[in-house]
Formats: structure tokens, sequence, C-alpha cells
């Protein structure tokens, strides 16, 4: 590129040039300053004072956090799914700046297992599915909020609004850490077959029946020839360790002593009620054995299809029994049966909400727990798809329908409101690995190989070692 | 000397280039490997390492983990269902691999003929082995139905009756055996390769020698397919050692721990019952058992394996 330069000529017009612009620019135009008074005639209105009323909207103080509210749910169904949407819009819609987001897992996909893996990466939602066996778990571990202090401060919802025969499955060391909004007790019902029954000529299981009574049913209903499978069963339960705590407490016995320290299996309250039941199957032959039953497709199946009379079975069952009566089954329910001694305990099945303590919109968070719970719309919703009695006492009325009361579950009221009746069986996160310790050796004995007695004495030295274990 | 000045400078620059081209080529290779080896770094390494330091602590996956040193290595001594989940394994493997790599060399041998649709045939024999293990248990779970499964059906056609497979501790790891022959396609094309590299000429001038067919087939054809078997019989220890899928969905690890494989206790010490750092130290406990019978087997195989070549 050529650059022109200037020569000595061109410089000094230049100059003289600016120069003679500052010269003019500082001489001429200057301005004065000159004071002048002006006369004018100016018109004063009378002064008015002048109420205006003025509406101010105050915005109460914000008791919650804005920003997306991270929701975890488990084995959600599309109606269940649906009705959780329909709740999160209205609690998203009555707070400015909030929105709810609702994840979902079907059954069947390994929950616990993706929480913990989520928990571990430190992306947990802030809000998520718990159940009773994994509250103390999660509690001690510091994967869940303690819910006390909001419960003492909270204007709407209290301890005390809870029933008292569900707190243990939500607490640990005294505190709160999960916010029950449903329950129900397992193995909660007899169902039975009503054209069975009425060709059998038994009558009716009712909410008073005893355990010697179930028998005598199942023995008049079992139908098939000796030394062979039965055709027709008369009783069938679950495999699992529900119903063998329901089995053991209902008779007096337990699992361990007090402060958890000692296997009580070995006492014949304990060991005598699994043997009665599992007498029903090896010696009665009135109930299928475990692999009978899966080879059938499990025990409600069973039931479904008319190959046994009487199920001992969930609140969960109902929605595919309903099914089942629209395409014909004609069955009823009652509550299950008590011990022959009469006492009745149950095992307690809770659905509860957890606040992951890594949540930064925790006041948010229990907002919307609470809302929950106590929330008419999906409460009724919840309980008529799941059948569980609601968390809070106020909301009892959401599960009285007809429809409950007809499968005999008004006396579910009763059972929750006396922890006597409704237990956990504790031992927090060890008690997962002490039930299949148990649930292998009681395999036995419905297979016939051993009796109760021996499975309890070969499992509680290994339940005592895991109980002792830090 | 010019001319050879020109040439030893023109020597000088062809070797310059050629090691340009050498270190590109270099670089060039690895740059190629570079993603198997960040892939290998973070997802296989870094996890062996992180569950070497989780073998030595006490982890529940929700809290971070505590150092106890060899805490878990030495509650394993103690730990009853660590016996019975190992024997529980170790009899399945030893039961399992020789004969599916029997069933294995069996159907090989029988595909090396030339018979009419042997490609047809090596293929079904071959698509079992590629089939998902979860959708292979669920068929299997019905199989083996005590009352309705196929089994005990063509059982009672020849008057058995057959027992209940899957809800018997007597029965249930037999029935994994049987299961195991479901999967020999794999091993079945490896000994088919083997046996197909066999010279011919081998067997023509045993032939002439008045050598019969077992003979021949003794003498010659294990010898020379020796190395096949080694392979096969090595991954299948391997493979049977790590034997979770089908007791998983099947029996859960009942009846009684009767399937109570080693990976479905370590499985479910980590997730759940909140014992990871237990897990870790299974898991290299593991390692330890599968390299040892690998050593085990290659120290064996120096005297009974022969490669071609010496």
């Amino acid at each position: 590129m050529d650059v022109k330069m200037l020569n000595r000529r061109q410089v000094l017009r230049g100059g003289m040039g600016v120069a003679a612009a500052a010269l003019l620019g500082a001489c001429g135009g200057t301005r004065q300053v000159v004071e002048k008074v002006v006369e004018k005639t100016v018109v004063v209105t009378q002064e008015v004072e002048k109420v205006v009323k003025e509406t101010v909207v105050v915005e109460p103080a914000k008791t919650y956090e804005e920003g997306e509210l991270r929701v975890l749910v488990c084995c959600s169904g599309p109606d269940e799914l649906a009705a959780k949407e329909e709740f999160n819009q209205r609690f998203a819609a009555a707070r400015k700046g909030v929105k709810v987001t609702l994840e979902s897992l079907p059954a069947g996909q390994n929950y616990f297992e993706k929480l913990q893996t989520v928990i571990a990466a430190g992306t947990a939602p802030d809000v998520y599915d718990m159940w009773e066996g994994y509250v103390q778990p999660y509690a001690k571990n510091g994967a869940l909020m303690n819910l006390d202090p909001f419960l003492e401060k909270d204007p709407i919802l209290k301890k005390s609004d809870f029933w008292e025969g569900m707190l243990p499955g939500a607490t640990w060391q005294g505190n709160m850490y999960a916010l029950i909004f449903g329950v129900m007790p397992g193995p909660v019902s007899i169902y039975y077959n009503k054209k069975l029954l009425d060709a059998a000529g038994v009558a009716y299981p009712t909410n008073d029946w005893i355990w010697d009574q179930l028998r005598e049913a199942a023995l008049a209903l079992t139908v098939g020839k000796e030394g062979e499978e039965p055709s027709q069963y008369g009783l069938t339960f679950q495999h699992w360790f529900v119903p063998w705590l329901y089995w053991i407490w209902s008779n007096g016995g337990d699992v361990f002593n007090e402060d958890e320290t000692k296997c009580t299996m070995t006492e014949p309250p304990a060991y005598e009620a699994i043997q009665y039941w599992a007498d029903l199957v090896v010696k009665d032959r009135v109930a299928p054995s475990p692999s009978m039953q899966a080879s059938m497709q499990g025990a409600v199946n069973m039931f479904k299809t008319d190959l046994v009379a009487l199920y001992l079975g969930n609140c969960w069952d109902l929605a595919t029994l309903k099914q089942a009566r629209e395409q014909g089954l004609d069955w009823g329910a009652c509550l299950a049966p008590k011990a022959n001694n009469g006492n009745r305990t149950f095992y307690l099945h809770q659905w509860c909400w957890g606040i992951w303590t890594g949540t930064k919109k925790p006041n948010l968070a229990w907002e919307y727990v609470r809302d929950f719970a106590v929330d008419e719309k999906m409460m009724s919703t919840f309980n008529d798809i799941q059948k569980a009695v609601p968390g809070v006492k106020r909301m009892l009325y959401t599960f009285l329908t007809p429809e409950t009361e007809a499968l005999g579950w008004a006396g579910v009221v009763d059972i929750l409101g006396d922890p006597k009746k409704i237990r956990y069986p504790g031992a927090g996160e060890k008690w997962d690995k002490i039930s299949t310790i148990f649930q292998a050796e009681i395999d036995l004995v419905f297979a016939g190989e051993k009796s109760a007695k021996e499975a309890a004495e070969a499992a509680c030295p290994k339940v005592e070692e895991e109980l002792a274990r830090a | 000397m010019q001319v050879a000045g020109v040439r030893v400078r023109e020597a000088a620059g062809l070797r310059r280039r050629g090691l340009g081209l050498r270190r590109r080529e270099m670089v060039m290779g690895y740059v190629m490997l570079s993603p198997w080896v960040l892939g290998f770094l973070v997802f296989t390494l870094g996890p062996m390492l992180a569950s070497i330091w989780f073998s030595f602590s006490e982890y529940k996956i929700v809290q971070p983990p505590r150092w106890v040193g060899l805490a878990n290595y030495q509650r394993m001594l103690s730990d009853e269902l660590f016996y019975k989940s190992l024997y529980v394994t170790v009899r399945y493997a030893v039961v399992s691999v020789p004969l599916g790599i029997a069933m294995a060399l069996l159907v090989a041998v029988l595909l090396n003929q030339r018979i009419w649709g042997a490609r047809f045939l090596r293929t079904i024999f071959y698509l079992p082995s590629v089939v998902s293990g979860v959708a292979v248990s669920l068929v299997f779970a019905w199989i083996f139905n005590y009352r309705f499964g196929i089994l005990n059906y063509i059982l009672s056609l020849v008057g058995v009756h057959g027992p209940d497979w899957l809800g018997k501790p007597q029965w249930a790891p037999w029935a994994f055996v049987l299961m195991s022959l479901w999967g020999i396609g794999g091993n079945m094309i490896i000994l088919l390769a083997g046996l197909q590299g066999v010279p011919v000429v081998l067997h023509e001038a045993a032939q002439i020698d008045g050598a019969n067919a077992w003979q021949r087939f003794w003498k010659i054809t294990m010898p020379m397919i020796s190395p096949a078997i080694l392979f096969v019989t090595i991954m299948s220890i391997i493979g049977s050692f790590q034997t979770f899928t089908q007791s998983y969905i099947m029996t859960g690890g009942g009846p009684a721990y009767a399937t109570l494989f080693y990976l479905l206790y370590l499985y479910r010490n980590a997730f759940n019952w909140f014992e990871m750092g237990y897990a870790s130290a299974l898991a290299w406990v593991l390692f330890v058992i599968i390299l040892a019978c690998t050593l085990l087997a290659l120290q064996v195989s120096k005297r009974r394996v022969h490669y071609e070549g010496g």
C-alpha cells in the first residue's frame, strides 16, 4: 500500500488552519449572563386535600423457593400418573414461579436401585416415592430430610395428624423422615370365590373368622383325588415375608426381641405359626406349594381362574380382581382372619414421600408433600386406585366408601389406630437380608423338607450374626 | 565427490522424510486408538480402580465411602452365604463347562460332514447363543414348569414323572446345567472352524496306515483342534463364573439358596443390602478365582495343546 507523505508545505498549512480555528473559538461567541426580572401573573388555585383510595395487593411472604421441583414416582399406572400430573398442575398454578416435573418408573424396573444411583451421583429428584422398608436405611444414610422441623411449625399438618400405628415405618431415631400419604395392613383380605363356596355349601368368611375356621373351609373347598394334585385348592397365599410376619405376630410371636439383638423365631409362638400354615400345604394339601403356585403364574392368577376358592391377598390385588369381576368372576372379601388366640396383627405397608437432603428447595418440597397428603381430590383418586387408607387421619372420609365397606375394610381403621395391631419388623437396612435368610429356611418348610422349628433353629444364628454386625 | 555429496544429501533428505512419515503414521495410529483407549480408561480401568478402593471401604452408595481396611475381606471368611454361593457357582462350572464343550464338539463334528443343509443347520445351532439372556430365562421358566412345562410333558410320554425342576433344591441346579446347553452355538462355531483347519492329508495318511475313525479322531483331530478347545474352555470357565441373569429371573437364588450364584449374591449385597463395599471385595475375589482358573488351564495346556509350527 502506498502511503502518501505530507510535505512540509501541507503540514504548515494545516497547522495554521487549526490555530486559526482555536483562536476564533476562544474569542468569538462568548455568552454573557444577564439577570433579568420578569413579572408574570400566576393564578393560584385553592389547595384541596383529596383522599385517594388505592387498592394495593400485598403479596404474602413467600414460604417456598421458586423454580423446578422434580418428583420421582414408582410403579404408578396410567390413571394414577394422570391424577398426579393434574395435582402437580394445580400445585404449580397456586405458586408463582414454580414448575413441577414428574418422573416415573414403571413397576419391575428396579426403582430403588435407580434411586440409590441418582443419589450417589448427586442428581436425585427433590421428592421421591418411599416405601416403609426403605425409610430407615435411607434416613440412617443421610438421604432423607428430617421432617419434624417442618411438622412443628407447619399450620396445616402436625405429627399428631397421622395414625399412631403407622409412625414406626416412617421414623428413625424418633424423627419422621417420610411423609405418609397411604397405608394399608398386609395381607389385608381374604378374597373368596362365591361360586365355588356356594357349590361346596361353605359359608362366606367374615371379619371375625379365626384360622381354624379358614382351615375348615379350605378343607371343604379342596377338590381332588388322593395322591394327586387337587384340581381345585381351598386356599392360597403368597410366599414372602408379609404373610409370615402376620402369622407370627398374630400368634403372639416375633422375629427379634425388643432391642433387636436376639432372634426369637425359635420360640413356640413364632415357629408354631409357620408350621400351622405350612401344614395347610404339606399335610392337609389344601394350599398349593410355592413351586406349584409359581407354575400357575401366582396366587392371584390361581384365584382369578377358579383354581382356588380362598385367597389371602393384598389391597393392590383389587385392581386386577375388579377386572376379573367384569369378566364374570363373582367374588367377595373380608378382613384376613384372626389367629386362634383371637389376635390379628398385620404388617404395615406404606406409601410415603421422601425429601432428598440435597434439595435446593426444601420448603417447596415440604409444601408439595404436605399438600399432596391433604388434597381431597388427589387422595380420593389415589385411594380409589390403590385402596390405601390416607396417612392423615382427617382424610379418612376419602377411604370410607361403599366399596371399602363392602370389602370389610371399615375395620381397618381400628387396626391403624392401635400400634399392637399393625407393625413394622424393624432392623432398619438389615431387614432385607434378614428376611432373605428366614425365607430360604421357610421355603424348605413349605417344601416339606424340614419342620418350622428346625428352620428357625437354622436361621436364627445367621440372623443374630447379621443383627450384631455394625 | 560432488556426486557423492549430492547422494549423501539426498539420502539424508530421504531419511528425514522417512522419519517424518513414520512419526506421522505412529501419531495417526495413536489417534485412531484413542477412542478405545479413552473408553477403556473411563469405563473400564477407572471403575476398576474405584472398585479396589471401595473394597477397602464401607460404602452404602448413598453415603461417601469410609475406609475400613481389610474388614470386608475378613468378613468374607466367616460369611456362610459367601461359601454357599461359591459352592453353587463352582459346582455349576465343573459340570456345565465340560458338558457344554463336549456337546459343542459333538455338534461341530456332525456339522463338519458333507451333508445337505449343513450351512443352514450351523445357523440354527448358532442362533440361540445370540438371544437375550432375559428372554431365554423367561422361556426356560416355562419349559421347566412343573405342571405345564414341555420338558415334563415329554418325560411323561415315556412314563417318567418329571420333577419340580425349579421348586426343589435338589433339582434346580441341574435345571440350570441343562439350560446352559442352549448356548453351545458359540463354542460350536469356533470348534467347527478348528475342525475345518485340520489338513485332510493327515487323515488320508492315517487311513493308509490302517487307523480307524476313532483313532484318527483321537490322535489327529483332537490334537489339531486343541488350541480351539483351550480357548473355548477358558471362555466357558469365565462365563460360568459370571452366571447371573438366569438365577435372577427364574429363581431369585432359591429355593433355599440352591441357585444363589456368586454374582447374584454380589448384586444383592451391592444394590439391595447397602453393602457396595463388601460387594466390591466379592468382585475382586471372583477376579482372583477366575484368574487362577485361567492360569491353571494355561499351565495344563502346555502339555496338552499342540500348536502348528512348534
